[in-house]
């Protein structure tokens, strides 16, 4: 709806990678430590993905199409299970040379599957839009860096590739989803039955909410791995046979039951089947194949996928194939940014110590196996609007953790997780992304190893605090009697959101709720801005500061509670039409309930999160007005507000091309003294009362108004504090706020961080601000720390990362519990 | 009992610092220093009074400045006041400026172009900012008092150290030991680590390069080391101070006095631009870092006599 009023293409796209000189000017200084990956195969696999074309794969989803039409008339689980068993049993195998673990979701190096019984409205878009291009060279635009030769018979779109034969089909495809699609069912039930149907509208058009991202919509979350590594789909479907067999239909409940049954066991023989088209291209190509060594190889793929994912894995490297082929074919039962493998080192573990100590492996082969995995999740691409994509960054948040305890709450970090942080460091992919979870008693060597990988630069591992996470799972989860046991087995769910391993339904969310535009609409006493737009009747005076703290907590919970119910909608329309069945079966304890995910089959379905984008800079917003406005009362509010519409006299940001605040021009001095005392108000990430105590109350009204609505599973909301990338493009649409940021420049970036240049006081005192939050009933809260190379450099500099990694999620002193993010650059 | 409501002149606390002395640790840095090594990178610590620090960058030259001087020590610039390489829009002069209490110049600067350095600070206000990072010390970390030079405000640094010493916290000052002997002994008891620089052992030159003659300065280091750990650091100055003679001597008296650890940090000009800000003139001629090889090479000539060197 709103995508067009986001100016995304004059935001200049940085020359990458820069050359030495260039970085040596800007101050860049090379990374401490540089590894490259530890094979031959390693460096070609790797330099293979960084060249391939990121294509769009339309197969899976016309097979689909194809089988549910047939299925008309079947009950809704069977059929949603009949079109995914033959779509699945009929995408083309496609083994890459030199891979040793195989199978994806597309035909290609990089590919994008699709999904149109979600949302069939953007592709014949670009489909239409698209480059028709015989044997020209040309730059892929958005980002820049591959120049593709085009091949006949090729499209390019945006950033994807695409055959030009499938073209048409994709649009027929399309056309049979128009009107029967998720998105477009649930705009048909929101319009007929939402009494809030107008504010919601309105909150599209002014950006309080950023478009619809039904196309990308399943939760994020950790399926049981072990359930197909350790039992094998073999014994899920004896499992079910059996329970067919001892139930007989009588109440509706119960029938259904017996369905979600037959359908399991279609989707099991499916993967199985899909396994077995691997194994047999595998099969046909060793026989082809002349170099001895890479026969073999093949051989030995095709054995793998002979056995897993039906049976249980015998070895680390079957092991290692199961769990690939569970995840990608979970990923294929819908859209799920944010499927997350979770704790592999801990899933692996008892099969790598057993091949090692029988000499079947070395820890040289585990860790090329799992270098090569990494290149296996990056080539997983998605497909979404561009408005997503720049809310997200276009990441697919398939995270992977190490470190923290075992069911026993005892330290549980091992080699195997060591392996993976290595490998990490040697093949920097942007898939699986890394965290660690630092416990109280988790080892100095796994945290040295992950101060290592932090210092390479690529961005990862994320450090979280365990104990704070298992604290937040027990208070989270409490109504759903959750064991001990449960909250210790964590990871995350997508990128920073604390998850229960294989137990939980996902963490699905509308996206997130742009703060900033609803301040502005309270200062406008209800209009927006930018559009014109009344979204709320006035307001009234604000005679007091207590005026206007009750009008923000009257818009902001208005515009967050049509926002949630606007979800449970969308989510009611997904139940209908579309319940996730192999996403299902492999989440605990759906086939032992015998209901799918949409129906509480989870065992915990307290999961459902809102998000929100630029709190500190409505803290530093409000704090300023209050000290100047409603204390010293140096300016009035309408003087204050003079300024804003003149944007403080700063030339618009859009047009000096850039949105740091550090960048902004000044072209009118009137504003300068007013703009001077907004800036020099107190900040948040100073550990300075006046504005924290701000933060934290805007915080708890938000938690409050979560709370307040229940989801589509009948539990309340959880409020979630992160932000991903939201604040560039809510930042767009939003003009100068009372913090003295000026019309354009990006929000404040995630959750605990402070405004680029404002915190002053040096780490601690940012994280003291942070701490302020008791965050034990938010699903996560997000701090980004970004830190010079030389403050960390050699084994003592590591010593100090870690120790203050340590301190910051330890007991002692000050209760720290949060996400950080450590940025080396 | 301490006496919190104390004042001295502060120009940074620096939280999370993980260069000078153990773990991580808190720097305060004082304003005042009798020493002016040619080189020295804090300028701004040398002065025993606030100082306004001027941004060119920042400034579009408005005199909003001038305006608000009571002194009158603020003109639209002219090639005769010229302070540095850059072009700046205003000029300050600083000895009108010096005695300036009420710096109203700094708060109507609407660009933060003009900047104060220094401020007074009471114990209390500083041991609220050591209190905040206390948490992460964990027995290693602690206080660093740096400056200029913690020993030219004694009076101040001695009630600050005691107070984080009934914290529990670990203490350190940075001093160039420029100072009466009575003064330093009544730093022995509160502080737990010396860290203190040998700029060269031959007076003369020292007092070339600094200002001031060594023999003090030598004395008192021998005298601390007989009480605390003493860390000597030694800033390797090209063409000045880094000939293997004075390397060697300077290893040798440490070694007399029982130091067994030395140093060794490469000339920067990391300072350069402050002194720009602050009118003052760079008197070090033009040299380069040296490089690693020499480093290599003094670390060889003091490890050879028995010293632990470390480079940085």
């Amino acid at each position: 709806m709103a995508t067009q009023l986001i100016d995304f293409e004059k935001g200049k796209t940085v020359k990458w990678p820069p050359t030495l000189e260039e970085s040596a000017k800007e101050g860049y200084i090379p990374r401490e430590v540089v590894k490259e990956p530890s094979t031959e195969r390693g460096r070609r696999i790797k330099q293979r993905l960084l060249s391939a074309r990121c294509m769009l794969d339309p197969e899976f989803t016309m097979l689909y199409t194809e089988e549910w039409k047939k299925a008309e008339g079947e009950p809704l689980l069977i059929r949603r299970a009949r079109a995914y068993k033959y779509a699945i049993e009929n995408i083309t195998p496609v083994i890459h040379p030199d891979e040793l673990i195989a199978m994806q979701k597309s035909r290609y190096i990089r590919g994008a599957v699709v999904y149109a019984q979600y949302s069939q409205r953007y592709y014949p878009g670009m489909i239409s839009k698209a480059e028709h291009a015989d044997d020209e060279v040309y730059d892929v635009g958005m980002g820049g860096g591959r120049t593709h030769k085009e091949t006949k018979g090729m499209i390019q779109m945006g950033i994807f590739g695409m055959k030009e034969e499938e073209a048409e089909p994709l649009i027929e495809t399309c056309n049979y989803w128009d009107g029967k699609c998720i998105e477009d069912e649930a705009e048909k039930f929101l319009r007929e039955s939402m009494p809030e149907f107008d504010d919601l509208e309105n909150a599209f058009k002014t950006v309080l909410y950023p478009p619809s991202v039904v196309a990308i919509m399943e939760g994020r979350w950790i399926p049981a791995y072990d359930m197909v590594v350790n039992q094998g789909l073999e014994a899920i479907i004896a499992d079910c046979k059996e329970k067919i067999k001892n139930t007989i239909p009588t109440t509706r409940e119960v029938a259904e039951k017996v369905i979600f049954w037959r359908a399991t066991i279609l989707v099991c023989e499916g993967v199985i089947n899909w396994a077995g088209n691997y194994a047999k291209k595998a099969r046909e190509m060793a026989a082809a194949e002349k170099d001895g060594k890479r026969k073999a190889e093949l051989i030995k793929i095709a054995e793998n996928l002979e056995w897993v994912p039906a049976k249980p894995a015998r070895t680390f490297y079957e092991g290692l194939q199961a769990a690939w082929a569970a995840h990608t074919a979970v990923s294929l039962d819908g859209p799920i940014p944010g499927l997350s493998p979770g704790r592999w080192g801990q899933l692996l573990y008892p099969l790598f110590t057993k091949d090692i100590e029988e000499g079947r492996l070395t820890k040289e082969q585990a860790l090329e196996l799992m270098e090569l995995l990494r290149v296996k999740f990056s080539s997983e691409e998605y497909v979404s609007s561009r408005s997503w994509e720049s809310l997200a960054s276009g990441n697919l948040f398939q995270h992977m953790i190490v470190g923290g305890v075992d069911k026993n709450g005892r330290c549980s970090d091992n080699q195997l997780e060591e392996i993976i942080l290595e490998a990490g460091i040697r093949m920097q992919t942007i898939q699986p992304t890394l965290g660690v979870e630092v416990n109280t008693k988790t080892s100095d060597r796994l945290l040295m190893k992950a101060a290592e990988c932090t210092k390479t630069g690529a961005g990862y591992p994320a450090w979280y605090n365990n104990n704070m996470s298992i604290e937040h799972c027990l208070q989270n989860h409490m109504e759903e009697g959750v064991t001990l046991e449960d909250a210790r087995d964590i990871a995350m769910g997508g990128c920073v959101e604390i998850q229960m391993q294989g137990t939980c339904h996902g963490i699905c969310h509308p996206a997130f709720f742009n703060e900033v535009k609803c301040f502005e609409i309270v200062l406008n006493d209800g209009v927006d801005p930018r559009t014109g737009l009344r979204v709320f009747e006035p307001l009234g005076e604000f005679k007091t500061f207590d005026d206007l703290w009750q009008a923000w907590c009257k818009v902001e919970s208005k515009f967050m509670k049509v926002y949630m119910r606007y979800w449970n909608y969308v989510l009611a329309v997904h139940r209908e039409i579309n319940p996730l069945v192999i996403g299902s079966v492999l989440v605990k304890d759906c086939v032992a309930k015998g209901k799918p995910l949409d129906s509480n089959g989870a065992r915990y379905n307290k999961t459902v999160t809102l998000l929100n984008s630029g709190m500190v800079n409505v803290a530093n917003s409000m704090a300023a007005l209050k000290r100047l406005v409603f204390e010293e009362k140096k300016y009035t509010l309408e003087e204050i507000k003079e300024g804003m519409s003149a944007n403080f006299g700063f030339e618009r940001a859009d047009k000096v091309g850039n949105f740091s605040m550090l960048e902004q021009k000044r072209i009118d001095r009137k504003y300068e003294n007013l703009h001077k005392d907004l800036m020099e108000a107190p900040k948040f990430g100073n550990d300075d009362d006046y504005v924290d105590q701000i933060f934290v109350d805007l915080w708890h009204q938000y938690n409050d108004t979560c709370f307040s609505e229940t989801t589509y599973l009948g539990y309340p909301w959880v409020p979630a504090a992160l932000s991903i990338s939201a604040h560039g493009p809510f930042g767009r649409v939003c003009g100068a706020t009372p913090d003295g940021r000026v019309a354009g420049v990006s929000l404040t970036d995630g959750i605990l961080s402070a405004t680029p240049g404002t915190d002053v006081n040096g780490p601690i005192a940012l994280m003291k601000s942070g701490t302020k939050l008791d965050p034990t009933k938010m699903r996560s809260v997000q701090l980004n720390m970004k830190m010079h190379p030389n403050a960390v450099k050699g084994v003592e500099g590591s010593r100090k990362l870690v120790d203050l990694v340590k301190l910051i999620s330890s007991k002692a002193g000050i209760m720290y519990s949060l996400i950080l993010w450590i940025l080396i650059c | 009992m301490t006496n919190l409501k104390k004042t001295g002149l502060v120009f940074d606390i620096q939280s999370f610092s993980v260069h000078d002395g153990p773990g991580i640790r808190t720097l305060i840095f004082l304003k005042g220093c009798p020493l002016r090594c040619l080189w020295c990178a804090n300028p701004e610590g040398q002065k025993l009074f606030p100082e306004v620090r001027y941004h060119v960058m920042k400034c579009v030259g408005c005199l909003a400045c001038a305006e608000v001087c009571p002194h009158g020590a603020i003109t639209l610039f002219s090639e005769a006041c010229r302070e540095g390489k850059k072009q700046p829009k205003i000029c300050i002069d600083r000895e009108k400026c010096a005695k300036c209490l009420g710096l109203e110049c700094v708060a109507a600067c609407p660009n933060g172009a003009l900047q104060l350095t220094g401020k007074l600070m009471t114990v209390e206000e500083v041991v609220k900012a050591v209190k905040r990072d206390l948490p992460f010390y964990r027995g290693k970390g602690g206080v660093t008092l740096s400056g200029g030079d913690p020993v030219y405000q004694p009076k101040f640094a001695i009630e600050l150290l005691q107070a984080c010493k009934e914290e529990y916290v670990n203490t350190a000052i940075e001093s160039a030991m420029f100072a009466k002997r009575e003064k330093i002994e009544k730093f022995l008891p509160v502080t737990d680590l010396f860290l203190t620089d040998i700029k060269h052992m031959n007076s003369k030159k020292h007092k070339e390069l600094t200002g001031v003659p060594n023999e003090l300065i030598l004395k008192n280091i021998a005298l601390t080391a007989r009480y605390k750990p003493v860390l000597v650091r030694v800033p390797i100055i090209p063409g000045s101070n880094d000939d293997d003679k004075n390397m060697a001597a300077t290893a040798a008296f440490c070694l007399e006095y029982g130091i067994t650890r030395i140093n060794i940090l490469p000339y920067h000009k990391l300072g350069v631009s402050k002194y720009e800000q602050l009118g003052m003139e760079y008197l070090q001629e033009e040299i380069e870092t040296p490089d690693d090889d020499k480093m290599e090479h003094i670390k060889e000539i003091m490890e050879d006599m028995g010293v632990t060197c470390i480079i940085n």
